[in-house]
């Protein structure tokens, strides 16, 4: 089994964990977000990858023996996807109205109290 | 067809959003929550005793393809979780009747998504379902509280908890593809055969620790409490209601059932992750009281409240034993209507009177005499005064850690009861009654009561005299709920025995797999109103008057005791303030670092 896929995943990971932790912009802070998220589909595909494996299409001729990679977790994969973008899609809305009542992108300038 | 039935109603009624009145669609939505309802307490009676029932969809069996298909799995603890959820979503549509008067049935279609989701998560078997589940209620979750969010604060709360609540979901994920790369299976029951045979189980260890970071997340355990709080302390009153009562337990639950389904076998070192578990959960509840007592704001006090409570139920979760487990879900099931109620009385004051703030609703509260009587009630279940309310459940749950030899627990609950029981007495006192002298802002008020206004709350009630049904009817039918429950007799007992059903892993995989006939654990039947319970319980309610008392009466004190009292209290609390930043950035290194602890944790544990 192949390591390189899962410490590239590891690494996609905590990069964007690194990157949400010391974000100065929402909006990076959502890309952020969204990297971690990739990390996730890395680390699926590799999970589901087999070494020569085709293409799952089960209907119509195949050669016989084959290997195919595993479809189950391209599914999920997939699934993983539209969460994401409905997720990154609510939180750039929410953005856009928090710069429409404050005019800041900084978290902290957020916080601060300003009373 | 529980799961299915209100991800239908939900999409029809979006569909038909523009064509339907308002009053129809609340109709049709409440009278599915109602059916679901139904649905789960014939499912609940007819899971036998101690035995479960093992559904697998279109048929794929593990017969014919080796467990490749997707199964319900679950028991009465599962079942009976589906039941409360249910209960509690009708409550909050019923409740949610005043709100959002310009958003259509979008409340109601969140509710609905959110009561599919929750009961999918209860009564599946298969990781990945568990998973889609557990983001499911998560996206509905989000919807509710970005929607009503009005000012810079609220929004602020609704990106922390929707970027805090990714990431757990992520880490789940994460667990799992690496459980689903060893064993090439997302059966819950052929994972855990799979992996007792397999040599490399270090990788499982990995998979579950960065699963459970994400469960704890979602169940607000201290250190990844921090969204929980500010969610619950902006959210519009059906969320925060759904979210404490049901939404932040599940996690716990997903906890207790992946442990038991799949990774209790692997362990070495059980009484490390005891300890770590159960430290953790003691942890959680004293700052979650210590916090609550010190709150202003009338959601974040039943926030933190929350929060104490989930310190103590991960505990029973924690013991990793039975009794445990039995006293947790009978703690839930009692605590879960209570605080419900609380929050409902509380929506009921925010829509009279605009405010959140204990300090600027002093006395005001005395012209909503049903409310305040409510939440009086409410309160005594949830504090769990002998023999009432959360008290069976707690009793069963100090015995269990007795039995444990964690007699420190009993400490921490009395604390953690007492802290968290004058606060809310604090709070009732002020607010219903108008109790001590009026109390004075103090320096930093200013951020934490801004924090919740400006959010949506129904309008046109500010003139009325009294609240109307729809909001005061299911707060008192929470609250009497809670206390009829726990004066059912022997329920303590019957607990007891579907948690040993719950923790039996190999029960479970036998079940599912239909490999043999399961073998169901004998459970003695004790005797469960032990004097242990009676005594911390009654001690915990004296403890928390006479806090009460003192900090409403603070001026008669003498002036020594009350200055050294605030010496020692102050810098503790400064402390913990500053670590409620409110910054998600924040937040994201405190789940960093409590991920970390939790992989060393488990690891230790398995070495």
């Amino acid at each position: 089994m192949d390591k390189v896929p899962y410490l590239t995943a590891g690494w996609v990971f905590l990069a964007g964990l690194y990157g949400m932790a010391t974000s100065r912009n929402l909006v990076h802070q959502v890309m952020c977000l969204s990297v971690v998220q990739s990390a996730t589909y890395v680390l699926l595909l590799a999970s589901g990858y087999r070494e020569g494996g085709l293409a799952p299409i089960m209907i119509g001729a195949r050669p016989d023996n084959a290997t195919f990679v595993d479809p189950v977790v391209q599914a999920l994969a997939l699934t993983d996807i539209v969460v994401g973008a409905a997720v990154t899609a609510l939180l750039l809305a929410i953005i856009i109205r928090v710069w429409r009542v404050k005019h800041v992108l900084d978290p902290d300038a957020l916080t601060r109290d300003e009373s | 067809m529980p799961v299915v039935a209100p991800f239908a109603m939900a999409a029809l009624l979006m569909c038909l959003s523009r064509v339907l009145d308002q009053r129809v669609s609340n109709a049709l939505a409440v009278a599915t929550a109602v059916g679901v309802i139904g649905v789960c307490a014939f499912l609940f009676v007819l899971v036998p005793d101690q035995g479960s029932i093992v559904y697998w969809f279109g048929g794929w069996s593990p017969e014919i393809q080796g467990a490749l298909g997707i199964d319900f799995a679950f028991d009465k603890i599962g079942a009976g979780l589906a039941l409360l959820t249910a209960v509690l979503a009708s409550f909050a549509l019923v409740y949610g009747f005043g709100y959002y008067q310009d958003a259509g049935p979008l409340l109601n279609v969140l509710v609905l998504v959110f009561l599919g989701g929750i009961t999918g998560m209860s009564l599946t078997g298969d990781v990945f379902n568990f998973f889609d589940f557990f983001e499911l209620t998560y996206i509905a979750m989000y919807g509710m509280s970005a929607y009503s969010a009005g000012d810079e604060h609220a929004l602020n709360a609704s990106i922390s908890f929707i970027i805090v609540s990714s990431l757990a979901c992520f880490l789940f994920l994460f667990g799992i593809t690496l459980l689903e790369a060893q064993t090439l299976r997302l059966n819950m029951a052929a994972i855990s055969v799979t992996l007792a045979q397999s040599p490399a189980r270090g990788l499982a260890i990995g998979a579950f620790a960065l699963m459970s970071a994400g469960f704890f997340i979602r169940a607000a355990v201290v250190p990844f409490h921090f969204w929980f709080v500010d969610a619950e302390g902006t959210a519009p009153t059906p969320l925060g209601l759904l979210l404490a009562a049901v939404g932040v337990e599940l996690g716990l639950y997903a906890f207790a059932r992946m442990y038991w389904a799949i990774f209790s076998g692997l362990f070495q070192h059980f009484a490390v992750l005891r300890a770590g578990l159960v430290g953790l959960g003691g942890i959680s509840s004293v700052i979650g009281s210590v916090m609550c007592l010190n709150a202003r704001n009338l959601k974040r006090l039943v926030a933190f409240f929350t929060v104490s409570h989930l310190g103590l139920f991960l505990v029973g979760v924690g013991l990793l034993s039975p009794l445990g487990l039995a006293g947790v879900s009978l703690y839930m099931l009692t605590y879960a209507p209570a605080v419900s109620s609380l929050l409902m009385c509380v929506g009921i004051l925010v829509a009279r009177f605009s405010s959140l703030s204990e300090v600027e609703l002093w006395g005001r509260g005395r012209a909503l005499p049903m409310t305040g009587a409510i939440f009086a009630i409410a309160s005594i279940a949830s504090i769990g005064v002998p023999p009432l309310g959360a008290y069976t459940g707690r009793a069963l749950l100090l015995r269990a850690s007795v039995e444990a030899g964690y007699q420190w627990i009993v400490a921490v609950s009395i604390l953690a009861s007492s802290l968290t029981g004058a606060a809310l007495i604090i709070a009732a006192g002020r607010v219903f009654l108008g109790l001590g002298p009026r109390p004075a802002r103090r320096a930093g008020e200013g951020h934490e009561a801004g924090r919740g206004k400006g959010q949506e709350e129904p309008r046109g009630l500010h003139g009325r005299r009294y609240a109307p049904w729809f909001m005061l009817l299911p707060a008192a039918a929470g609250a009497g709920l809670s206390i009829a429950v726990s004066l059912v007799p022997e329920l303590a007992a019957k607990a007891e025995a579907e948690a040993a059903r719950f923790a039996n892993r190999s029960a479970y995989l036998a079940n599912v797999l239909q490999a043999a006939e399961s073998v169901t654990p004998p459970t003695g039947q004790e005797d469960v109103v032990l004097p242990l319970g009676v005594w911390s319980g009654a001690l915990s309610t004296v403890l928390a008057v006479g806090i009460a008392l003192a900090v409403l009466y603070r001026g008669h004190l003498p002036s020594w005791l009350e200055r050294n009292v605030a010496a020692l209290w102050q810098p503790p609390l400064a402390w913990l303030e500053r670590l409620h930043s409110g910054r998600v950035d924040d937040y994201v290194t405190m789940v960093i670092v409590g991920t970390t602890l939790l992989g060393g944790m488990f690891f230790a544990a398995f070495r």
